[in-house]
This record gives C-alpha cells, structure tokens and sequence, in this order.
C-alpha cells in the first residue's frame, strides 16, 4: 500500500509537470502580450514605448530568456515556495490567491458535498422505485442536468430569481461574517450551478450501480435469509453501489474546479476562477501557471484519496 | 410421518416483452419431515424457479400466478412476500443454498457478519455469542481454522470453500428444510462429493429435511429418497429413488438414464444415448405433451390429446405419460 501511494505520488508529479510545462508553453504561443496590458495600465499606449525600455521590461519580468528557461526558473521559484508576481496587478501571487481561493475553495466543497450527497440520495431514492413517476420525473430532471451548459443555467437562474421574481440578488460576493444573510442568498445560484451536473450523474450512476448490485446473487442471498429490506438495502446494496461511484469522485471535484471559472465570472465571484480568466485575458503567464498548478494539484492529489478510500471499501482490492 | 412443506399447483409465469415464460405450470411436490428429495431435469425446466417461488424470492417480471405453498400448516404464500412472516420462514425455517459460490456470498462483508446477521434476526443473538456460534459453525462444516478465518471476506477462500459457508449459513438457525439448489454444479468433483457428503451427514445428523435441485442424476441416486422428475415447467415423473432408477415410467425420464453412465459400468459396455431435440420454448408451449417431437415412444394418442395428468404406476410412483412402457424392456 505504501509502495503503491509513493507510486501514484510520483506519478501524479510527472503530470503535474507535464500539464505545468503545456500550459507555460501555450500562453506563451498565444498571440497578444502582456506587457502592452501591463503598460496600459500605467497610460502607456504601445505605440508610444521605444524599444529600449521595451527590452528593459522584458528583461525585467524574465521573459527575454528561452521559453525553457523561463520554465526552470519557475519550477525552480514554485520549489522554493514562491508562485511568481502577476505582470499585470502587480502583485505577488501567492498573496492574490491566498484572498480567493478560500472562496473558490469554499463554493467547491459546498457543491461537492451537496452534489454527491444529494445526487446519491436521488439515486437509490429511483432505484429503489424504478418504474414509478417519481424515478420517470428525477430520471428525466438528471439528463437535463448533465446536458446544460453551466453558464446557461446561470444566466437562466438569474433571470427567474433575480430578474423576475427578485427573490435573489443577481450576483457578487458578500462575506459571511459581514452579512449572513445576504451571503447565503448570493450564494445559492452559483452553488446550484456548480453542482447539477455532478449531481445529475452522480444520481444516475448511482441508479444504475444500484440496479445492478440488486439483481446480484448475493442479494438474493441476503433475502432468503430473511433480512428486512431496509437492511439489505444499507448493509449489502449499498456499500457494493458506492464502489464504482467513489471512482467517479475525483472528476466531479475536477468538474467542479473547472465549472468554478465559468460560474465565477457569471455570477461576479472574486474567486480563483475569476482570477485565472482575468489571467488569460490580460495575458497575465504567471496567474494562469499557478492557477492550473493549484487545480491540477488538487485534482491529481483528490483522485489520489479516492483510489485509497475505493480500497477501504472494497476489500477485494489491495494495492501492492 | 408429516410432510413439512407441500407445494400445490404452483404456478409461476414471467411476463416478458416476448411472451409470458410459462417457467412452473402447475407443480406439486412434497418433501417429509428428515426426507430428502431430489427435483431433477433440463437446464431451464423450471426447478430454480419453483423453489424461489415456495420462498417468495421471484423477481419481477416474474410472478407467482396460482398455487400454495404449505409450511406449518399455513400457506406462506399468503404472507406479504417482505412482510415480518415471509422473514421470519426465510433463513429461520426454511433456508437456501445457491448454485453460484463466487457470487452468493457479498464481497464487501466479512464471512462473520455475513453469517451473524441470520442468528442475530432470528435467534436474537447478541454480537457476541452470534461471533461464537459463527465459528462453531464453520468449524462444523469443515472449515480449518474456523476462529481465523472467520474474518476473511469471500475472495479470500476458494469456491469449495465458499460453498461450504452458505451450508454453515443455511444450518445456523437450526431450520427445518433446506433448499440446495445446485449445491454443487460450480465446483470440482472431489469438492462436489466431499460436500455431497458434509451436507448429506449435518442433514440426517440434524434430522433437517433437504431439496437437492440438480441436473445430475448421480447425486440424487446417492442422497434422495424420493425424486421429481421435472420438464418444461412440470412433474412428469415422480417416485423413490430406486423405483425410477429400475423402473422409469416416462420416455423424457428413460432418456435420462440411458444419457448418464454409471457407476460399475464397464468401459464400452453400454452406449450412451443422449436426447435427441431441445426442450420446447416455454412462451410457445405445445397444447400436446411437451417432450412429443423428442418421444420415441408417442402414440396417435399423444398427438391429439392434451398433456397427460400424472397418473398412479406404482404404490408411490406416478408419471405423465399415455404409453404404458413396460416393467423393463
Ligand atoms: N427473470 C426471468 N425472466 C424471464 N424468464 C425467466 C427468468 N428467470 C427464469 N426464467 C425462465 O424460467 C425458466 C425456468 O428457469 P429456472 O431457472 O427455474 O431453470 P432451472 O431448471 O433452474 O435451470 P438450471 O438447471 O439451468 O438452473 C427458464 O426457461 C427461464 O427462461
Ligand atoms: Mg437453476
């Protein structure tokens, strides 16, 4: 087990690496710059600038060197525990993210846990009442749920519960040690955003894991002892349901990380996935590297957890 | 001496998107107090599903459309199939192994808890003395180091092994009549007879009343008193075991023994004959007797009269057929 967690560790650096090393050359090849972005800032227009002092702010940020280059320095700063300063705020990285991501982090696990928990309730809520209206209803709720664009149902939502029915704002972001209330109801759009579609196939995988595990030999073994359904369900349905659904785990939280980007800039979140769009708009390199670090980290690192915690589970399953 | 359960005119259909699988059509059989019988036959012939339907474990789109089942003195098919009644027969008074030891058992409980809960519900264990009892049990059937092994889970013993298990599962609460159907069908034939033996020994031991469910005709020679001899969802033959053996009545049960070699036969000596034909589609049953287009025997009568009823041959044999085959040929 030891062995096989220092495999996967390893394994998850190299692609760390190799995801860090697509994205720094990728920027890179985009056209655009974010010097002119930087000195816009300060009312420099580009045309305006001499060469000289061009080459200076180059020089400046590192960029003048190979792309190579630049991408050891970096990986050499990440080593040392410094992300980089963002080109265009200003600003050192580690310090920005360290204001958003909580944020992002929070919304994240808040999606997480609604999205499974409520999407595996529904599905043994349907399995277990497979042909009836209400799995007709839930089933058909579900394949909506998968199919619509995140952005789309934001802006849907905004437009019935904030527009129309003016039960909620229509969006930003309000601490919830400055006002409860108003933080709860800006967050509940974008946190129903990031989690319907995980939501939706966590509820149908689990429909149909739990299908299956009903029509198991050992079920039936478990009705000819005479167990109560309630029991079979909980003790020997459920626990062979989740094994394949603990697998799926780590992709929703992927989902989710990715959904962050769009539902942020939807429903004007100062979070993680606002920071890395205003990254790519102003071409800010060193923003978006250490966004898709973060999130590829935490991606790599949850399916990590997850592989180990399906071993827990499944005892028929032993790494070596 | 009491029959402990009688099945009367069971009969259990699956509705399916092709047809209605006529899979039992009006059986009946017995089983008495410490007896045991053997229902024999053809994969498919309904065997499996007659003794699933006496326990009310037939799946949708299965149902069981007529037919009661006595146990008791009552009809158990009355009960609500997850009512407390039905639960309390199932595993406590009647209990069930299955043919498939690499999948009846759940792979994620341990062998303890999976063979604790039946003494929990039904005889009101507590975990511990369940635990106790647990590892007496194992050890009855012949499982070594019982207290270790206890708490391995299922992948970790072979399917003999397993088989093993689900016996030590079905005798835990002491019920009066086992249902084994194919005990033994999945396993080698040395673990095959070595659990023949274990279950035939507990069983008498026990004075438990047993159903052996096989398609192997040597097994209930060995073990069975009385055997059913089972086609497309209906006895056609029934009567003590050396009665059928000597003396078969029915063509499809003649067939049988002529397609199996026994045991002291010499190499060469006899040639086997196995069935000419397949069994009849259960959704398209024949108004006529069901083993006609595979009967060597049939008559003009067989062609133009319904399936026969069963009818008396011997103090205890009856059989399904018009033609008197005669006491030996
Ligand atoms: N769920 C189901 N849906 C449709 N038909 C079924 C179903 N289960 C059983 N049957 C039908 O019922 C018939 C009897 O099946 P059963 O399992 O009782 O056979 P069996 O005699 O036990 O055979 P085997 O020796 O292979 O176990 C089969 O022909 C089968 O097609
Ligand atoms: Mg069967």
């Amino acid at each position: 087990m030891t062995a096989y967690i220092i495999r996967r560790v390893i394994i998850g650096f190299i692609i760390l690496l190799l995801v860090t090393m697509i994205v720094f050359l990728f920027v890179r090849l985009l056209p655009g710059d974010p010097l002119i972005v930087y000195m816009a800032s300060y009312d420099i227009s580009a045309q305006t600038i001499d060469e000289e002092t061009y080459q200076y702010l180059l020089a400046k940020f590192g960029l003048d060197r190979p792309i190579p280059v630049q991408y050891i320095n970096w990986l050499g700063d990440i080593f040392r525990g410094d992300l980089g300063k963002s080109i265009v705020l200003q600003e050192d990285i580690t310090t920005l993210m360290a204001n958003v991501m909580p944020r992002t982090a929070y919304l994240g696990a808040i999606s997480m846990i609604i999205g499974t928990g409520l999407g595996v309730l529904f599905g043994i809520i349907v399995a277990l009442r497979r042909g009836t209206r209400t799995d007709t209803i839930i089933t058909f709720m579900a394949n909506i749920g998968i199919t619509v664009p995140q952005f789309w149902l934001g802006i849907l939502l905004m437009y019935f519960f904030a527009y129309k029915l003016g039960w909620l704002p229509t969006s930003g972001w309000t601490s919830p040690f400055d006002d409860p209330l108003m933080h709860f109801k800006q967050i509940i759009m974008p946190v129903i955003c990031l989690s319907a579609a995980g939501m939706s196939g966590m509820c149908r995988l689990t429909r149909s894991c739990m299908l299956e595990v009903m029509r198991q030999d050992y079920v039936r073994t478990a009705w000819a002892k005479g167990l109560g359904e309630k029991m079979i369900v909980f003790r020997h349905q459920i626990r062979n349901a989740v094994i394949p659904i603990v697998t799926v785990l780590g992709g929703t939280l992927g989902g989710i990380l990715g959904g962050a980007i769009i539902v942020e800039n939807v429903f004007a979140i100062p979070g993680m996935g606002r920071l890395m769009v205003s990254g790519v708009f102003d071409q800010d390199y060193q923003i978006v590297q250490a966004g898709v670090l973060l999130f590829g980290g935490i991606v790599i690192f949850s399916n990590l957890v997850v592989d180990i915690t399906w071993a827990w589970i499944d005892p028929r399953i032993r790494y070596d | 001496m009491a029959a402990i359960l009688e099945i009367d005119n069971l009969t259990t259909n699956f509705y399916t998107e092709y047809g209605t699988v006529k899979a039992v059509d009006g059986v009946s059989y017995y089983v008495d107090e410490g007896e045991i019988i053997g229902l024999v036959g053809e994969s498919g012939c309904g065997k499996s599903v007659s003794v699933l339907s006496a326990m009310q474990l037939i799946q949708t789109p299965g149902k069981i459309d007529s037919g009661r089942v006595i146990f008791d003195g009552e009809d158990i098919l009355q009960y609500d199939s997850k009512g407390e009644k039905m639960r309390s027969i199932r595993g406590g008074k009647i209990a069930m192994i299955f043919q498939e030891p690499m999948t009846s058992l759940n792979p994620v409980l341990s062998i303890c808890r999976q063979l604790t809960e039946a003494l929990e519900i039904h005889l009101d264990m507590d975990i511990q003395s369940a635990r106790e009892r647990a590892i007496e049990l194992l050890s009855m059937v012949g499982v070594p180091e019982a207290a270790v092994r206890i708490d391995d889970f299922p992948h970790q013993f072979s399917g003999g092994m397993r088989q093993r298990v689900m016996i030590a599962m079905a005798l835990s609460c002491n019920p009066a009549l086992i249902i084994a159907d194919e005990p033994t069908t999945a396993v080698d034939v040395t673990t095959q007879a070595q659990l023949l033996e274990l279950m035939n020994d507990l069983v008498t031991r026990l004075n438990t009343s047993l159903i052996i469910v096989t398609h192997n005709l040597g097994v209930v020679a060995r073990y069975a008193q009385r055997i059913y001899v089972m086609y497309a969802g209906r006895i056609i033959e029934s009567g003590p075991s050396e009665e059928i053996f000597e003396n078969p009545r029915h063509p499809y049960t003649i067939g049988l023994m002529r397609s199996i070699p026994r045991l002291g036969e010499k190499r060469g000596g006899r040639k086997l004959i196995p069935i000419d034909g397949m069994p009849p589609d259960l959704i398209f049953m024949p108004p006529t007797c069901a083993f006609l287009p595979r009967c060597t025997y049939k008559t003009k009568q067989c062609q133009e009269e319904p399936w026969p009823a069963l009818r008396q041959v011997g103090e205890k044999h009856r059989t399904a057929c018009f033609v008197d085959i005669g006491e030996k040929e």
